[in-house]
């Protein structure tokens, strides 16, 4: 597991992008004991995925669009493809064949560790 | 096409899951790039159309079956049997024939020009199963000199 800093040094809610063994990771808290770690590239063309844009899944039945605030996306800055940050897995597609690598995260006496491995 | 597009990303499939459409009269070879390019761009726009849970192209293949006429008709029509095999052409298509208008594609023409292996889907069977119409018994025709797969 790697130290990436304290869990007050993390704005919750906000991606945070860290590097560990030559990798750049995307470190999210969403709270003391919530907190997620995806790798920074996006598996379609290799863009810097934890700089896109975080906000809440949409969905809803046709002509109406709900709001799923339980689950957070992150979509890439260059062709906007969307992942679930809990699972890495595309919202486009069902199955996890072209998922973004996600990594285990913890909170640990107020520090974040990640594991890479 | 337009109207295709409308069906499948205003999500009219989604409400209406029984619901099935045969485009008519419209051709057949833009069908592939349509949906590839659908499926592509899906990925990058899903916001636009959230209330889609499938890729745009299986509303396609489960909801919409397409009449051959006007078959298009390069000089070499095995490029036209290649590019419908990519949308799996023998389950798609319907036989049409356009008659009384000037560009009617008459049976022969069209038989000569698709896979023998498709012609029983394409002539009765993809129809027939896209009007829900009850099914035949071993060997009964609708006509006495229907054609069958075996006499053309």
């Amino acid at each position: 597991m790697y130290d990436v800093g304290g869990v007050d040094e993390f704005a919750y809610g906000e991606m945070t992008i860290v590097a560990i063994e030559n990798r750049s990771v995307g470190v999210l808290c969403l709270g003391d004991d919530e907190v997620y770690a995806l790798l920074n590239r996006c598996p379609h063309m290799g863009g810097p995925l934890c700089e896109g844009h975080l906000g809440p899944r949409l969905a809803g039945l046709p002509g109406t669009v709900t709001v799923c605030g339980d689950e957070v996306v992150l979509s890439c800055p260059w062709h906007h493809w969307e992942f679930s940050v809990r699972t890495g897995r595309p919202l486009f597609a069902n199955g996890n064949r072209i998922s973004v690598k996600t990594y285990k995260a913890r909170v640990e006496h107020g520090r974040v560790l990640v594991d890479v491995q | 096409m337009t109207h295709l597009v409308s069906l499948i990303l205003h999500g009219v499939f989604e409400k209406y899951p029984s619901l099935r459409v045969l485009l008519v009269e419209s051709s057949t070879a833009w069908i592939p790039w349509l949906l590839w390019r659908l499926d592509n761009n899906f990925k990058a726009l899903r916001r636009d159309a959230p209330w889609l849970t499938r890729y745009p192209s299986e509303y396609f293949y489960d909801h919409v079956r397409v009449t051959t006429q006007p078959l298009d008709s390069p000089d070499d029509s095995e490029q036209l049997v290649q590019l419908l095999s990519f949308i799996g052409g023998e389950d798609i298509l319907c036989y049409s024939s356009d008659y009384p208008h000037w560009d009617a594609d008459e049976l022969p023409s069209v038989v000569s020009r698709l896979p023998k292996a498709w012609l029983p889907k394409v002539l009765r069977e993809n129809a027939w199963k896209l009007f829900g119409w009850p099914a035949l018994a071993e060997g009964q025709t609708l006509l006495a000199d229907a054609p069958t797969a075996s006499s053309l």
